[in-house]
C-alpha cells in the first residue's frame, strides 16, 4: 500500500464496502444525461445544418462520458467504512478524500434515506448526527438490509454508551 | 439520593406586566425604522404621532391577550411553556438536560424590575425556551431552584454563594473595541469620507455615506454594550457571568458544559497585551440569528492573561493549557498556505488536543478528549501532491474551531487514532450528567 494510502487505510484488515448497485446507478444517470446532451447535439445540428459540429460535440461527450465513468467506479471504490468496539470509521472521496471517527456515544441520530432513483437501485443512505454539524458521516449506496441493521445496532449501542454532554 | 420527593411543582402565567414590556420593544423597533426611513418631514410631523400611537395601542392589545394564553408548568422533571391563541404551542425542557439558564433584562423590562429566563437544553435544535416575564427576584430564585435540580441536589437548596472573580473595566472594554478589526475599518471609512468632502468641497457626500458609515459602526456599538460591566464569579454551580449596558444579562456556566475554550488576540492588542476568551458551551446550539456569538459565548470579552488564565482554570479545572507540546506543521505545507502556515501548530497531552495559529490574529483553542463530538482526517488534491493532511476536531456548535491543517499525511493520521483512543478514555472517566450528585471534586 503507498505511503498516501496508508493515512485512510481501515484500523482492521479491510474496510466494509458499499453495494456495486451505487456505482450502476451512477452509470445509469451519467448514460442518461450523455444520451440528453447528444439528443441536443443532434437537434442543434440538424437544425443549424452544421453536421460538424455534431461530430466534434460526439467526440468530445464520448471523451467526457469516459472521464466521468472513470470518476463514478473510483468514487464508488473509495466508500468504505468499519464498525469498531467504540467508534465507527467511514471514509471516503478521490480528489477530497476524507475518514471521520464517530464514537457510538455521541450519535444523537442515525437516519436512512433513499431517494426515488435509489430505491430503484436498491440502495439507501445511512446518515449520523452528533451534536456537531461538522460531523457529516454518512454512507451511500448501503443495501436495505445492511443499512436497517446498522441503524438498528449503532441506535443500540448509542443509547448504551450515551455520554453526556 | 432521590430526586422525585424534592422536585419542585409550579404552574402559572407570567407577571402581568409582560405585555407591556413585549410591545414597548416592538413599538421602539417601529419608532427606529420609522425615523430613518422618513424623507418628508413636513407632512410627517402630522401623521407619524398618531400612527405610532394607533400602533402602540394595537401592539399592546395583541401582547395582552397573547399573555392570557401564556403559562408555565414545572414538575415531573420538566419546564414546559404553553402559548398561543390559536395555535397551541408547548415547548419543553427536561430538567437533567439543562445546559444553562440566562437571566435576561431588556432596558424596558429592568425599568419594571422583570427579566426574562431563557433555558438552554442539550442538544436543543429548536432554540431557547424563555419564561417571560417575571419579577427579578422570582427569575432569579426560579434559576436557582432550576440549576440545583439539574446538578441533582434538592430545588430548595438556597443560591450557592459567590465569590467574584474578575471585573472588567468600562476602560477597557472601550479600549479594545477600539482596537477591533472592525473599529479599524470604521476609522478608514471616515477617513476616507472626511479626504472625499474636503477635498471636493461637497457635503452631499456624507448624507449617501452615512448609513455606510453606521453599519460598521453599529456592530462597535453592540460590541461595547453586550460587554460593558463584565464581572465574573465563581460558585459551585459554575462560572456566573454578569454583563450589559441597556440590556443585562446574567449567565451561569456549570463547568461540565464547556466544551471547548479559545484564547483569542488580534493584532493590536499586543499592544496593551489584552486577550479574550470565548467557549463553545452546550446548549447554546439551535441559537437564532438574531443572538450573536457574543452573548453567549463570550467567557472574558478583554482582559490580561492572567485574567484568561483564571477564567479557563474554572472551566477547565486541573488542566494547564501551556503544558501541551505544540508541533509545527512541515516546511512543503507553505505551498498550500503561503501566507500562514509557519503559525499552525498542534499537539496533545493526556487531557486536552491543543491547536493555534494566526499571523493577524492569534488565536489558541484547546479541546478536552471526553468531549469531542468527532474527529475527522481530510485530504484535497493539493494536499495529496504535497503529502499533507488536515485533523479536524469536532465540537459543538460556537465561535470554536479545532481544526490543525497541513499536518504530514502520517501524523495526522496518528493524531486521529490517538484522539479517537483518548476520547473514549476520556468519556469511561468522566462524571453523570448530574454533576453534582457525584462525589463533590477534589479541589473545592
Amino acid at each position: 500500500m503507498s505511503g498516501i494510502e496508508q493515512a485512510f487505510a481501515s484500523p482492521t484488515q479491510e474496510w466494509s464496502r458499499v453495494s456495486e448497485q451505487l456505482r450502476a446507478m451512477r452509470r445509469a444517470i451519467t448514460f442518461v444525461v450523455g444520451a440528453l446532451l447528444l439528443a441536443i447535439l443532434v437537434i442543434a445540428a440538424a437544425a443549424s445544418g452544421v453536421w460538424l459540429v455534431l461530430v466534434i460535440g460526439a467526440c468530445v461527450l464520448a471523451v467526457v462520458t469516459l472521464a466521468v465513468l472513470g470518476v463514478v467506479d473510483r468514487n464508488y471504490r473509495s466508500w468504505g467504512y468499519t464498525e469498531r468496539a467504540a467508534d465507527l470509521l467511514v471514509t471516503r472521496g478521490v480528489l477530497f478524500r476524507r475518514l471521520v471517527v464517530v464514537p457510538y456515544g455521541r450519535m444523537q441520530l442515525v437516519d436512512v434515506t433513499a431517494g426515488p432513483i435509489e430505491r430503484k437501485f436498491g440502495i439507501a443512505t445511512v446518515r449520523l448526527h452528533t451534536a456537531s454539524a461538522g460531523t457529516d458521516a454518512r454512507i451511500r449506496g448501503l443495501p436495505p438490509d445492511e443499512a436497517a441493521r446498522l441503524r438498528d445496532r449503532l441506535a443500540a449501542l448509542g443509547e448504551a454508551r450515551s455520554a453526556g454532554l | 439520593m432521590s430526586t422525585a420527593t424534592t422536585d419542585l411543582v409550579r404552574e402559572g402565567r407570567t407577571h402581568p406586566a409582560s405585555p407591556l414590556v413585549k410591545a414597548g420593544r416592538i413599538v421602539v423597533g417601529l419608532v427606529g425604522v420609522a425615523v430613518v426611513n422618513v424623507r418628508d418631514t413636513e407632512h410627517a410631523g402630522k401623521w407619524l404621532p398618531l400612527v405610532g400611537l394607533a400602533l402602540a395601542v394595537f401592539a399592546a392589545a395583541a401582547a395582552y391577550v397573547s399573555w392570557l394564553f401564556t403559562s408555565y408548568r414545572i414538575a415531573d422533571g420538566d419546564v414546559r411553556v404553553n402559548s398561543g391563541v390559536f395555535i397551541k404551542r408547548v415547548r419543553r425542557v427536561r430538567i437533567d438536560r439543562l445546559q444553562a439558564i440566562d437571566v435576561v433584562q431588556p432596558l424596558f423590562a429592568r425599568m419594571l424590575g422583570l427579566a426574562e429566563l431563557k433555558l438552554d437544553m442539550a442538544g436543543g435544535a429548536e432554540g431557547r425556551v424563555a419564561i417571560a416575564y417575571l419579577r427579578l427576584a422570582d427569575a432569579q430564585a426560579l434559576r436557582a431552584s432550576l440549576l440545583a435540580m439539574a446538578a441533582g441536589l434538592d430545588h430548595r437548596t438556597p443560591e450557592a454563594p459567590e465569590r467574584p472573580l474578575l471585573q472588567v473595566s468600562m476602560g477597557a472594554v472601550v479600549g479594545s473595541a477600539l482596537l477591533s478589526t472592525a473599529a479599524l475599518i470604521a476609522f478608514c471609512w471616515i477617513g476616507i469620507v472626511l479626504v472625499v468632502v474636503s477635498v471636493s468641497g461637497s457635503s452631499g457626500i456624507v448624507g449617501a455615506a452615512l448609513p455606510g458609515v453606521l453599519g460598521v459602526v453599529a456592530p462597535l456599538w453592540q460590541t461595547i454594550q453586550t460587554h460593558a460591566h463584565f464581572t465574573a464569579a465563581e460558585s459551585p454551580d459554575g462560572l456566573r457571568l454578569r454583563h450589559g449596558l441597556l440590556e443585562t444579562r446574567a449567565q451561569t456556566v456549570p463547568p461540565g458544559r464547556v466544551q471547548a475554550v479559545r484564547l483569542v488576540q488580534p493584532l493590536l492588542w499586543r499592544i496593551p497585551q489584552w486577550v479574550r476568551v470565548e467557549a463553545n458551551i452546550a446548549g447554546y446550539a439551535g441559537r437564532r440569528a438574531d443572538e450573536g456569538h457574543q452573548h453567549n459565548s463570550t467567557l472574558l470579552p478583554v482582559g490580561s492573561r492572567a485574567q484568561a488564565d483564571a477564567v479557563i482554570a474554572r472551566v477547565l479545572p486541573g488542566v494547564d493549557i501551556a503544558d501541551v507540546e505544540l508541533r509545527r506543521v512541515p516546511g512543503r505545507a507553505k505551498w498550500r498556505s503561503p501566507l500562514r502556515w509557519w503559525t499552525f501548530r498542534a499537539g496533545s497531552n493526556d487531557q486536552v488536543f491543543a491547536v493555534r495559529s494566526g499571523v493577524l490574529t492569534s488565536v489558541h483553542a484547546v479541546m478536552r478528549h471526553e468531549k469531542i463530538q468527532s474527529v475527522a482526517l481530510s485530504m484535497g488534491p493539493l494536499q495529496r501532491l504535497l503529502r499533507l493532511a488536515t485533523v479536524h476536531v469536532h465540537s459543538t456548535h460556537g465561535p470554536v474551531d479545532v481544526v490543525a491543517p497541513d499536518r504530514d499525511f502520517a501524523e495526522a493520521r496518528e493524531m486521529l487514532d490517538v484522539e479517537a483512543t483518548r476520547a473514549r478514555q476520556g468519556r469511561a472517566a468522566a462524571g453523570p450528567e448530574r454533576w453534582m450528585s457525584a462525589a463533590p471534586p477534589a479541589d473545592a
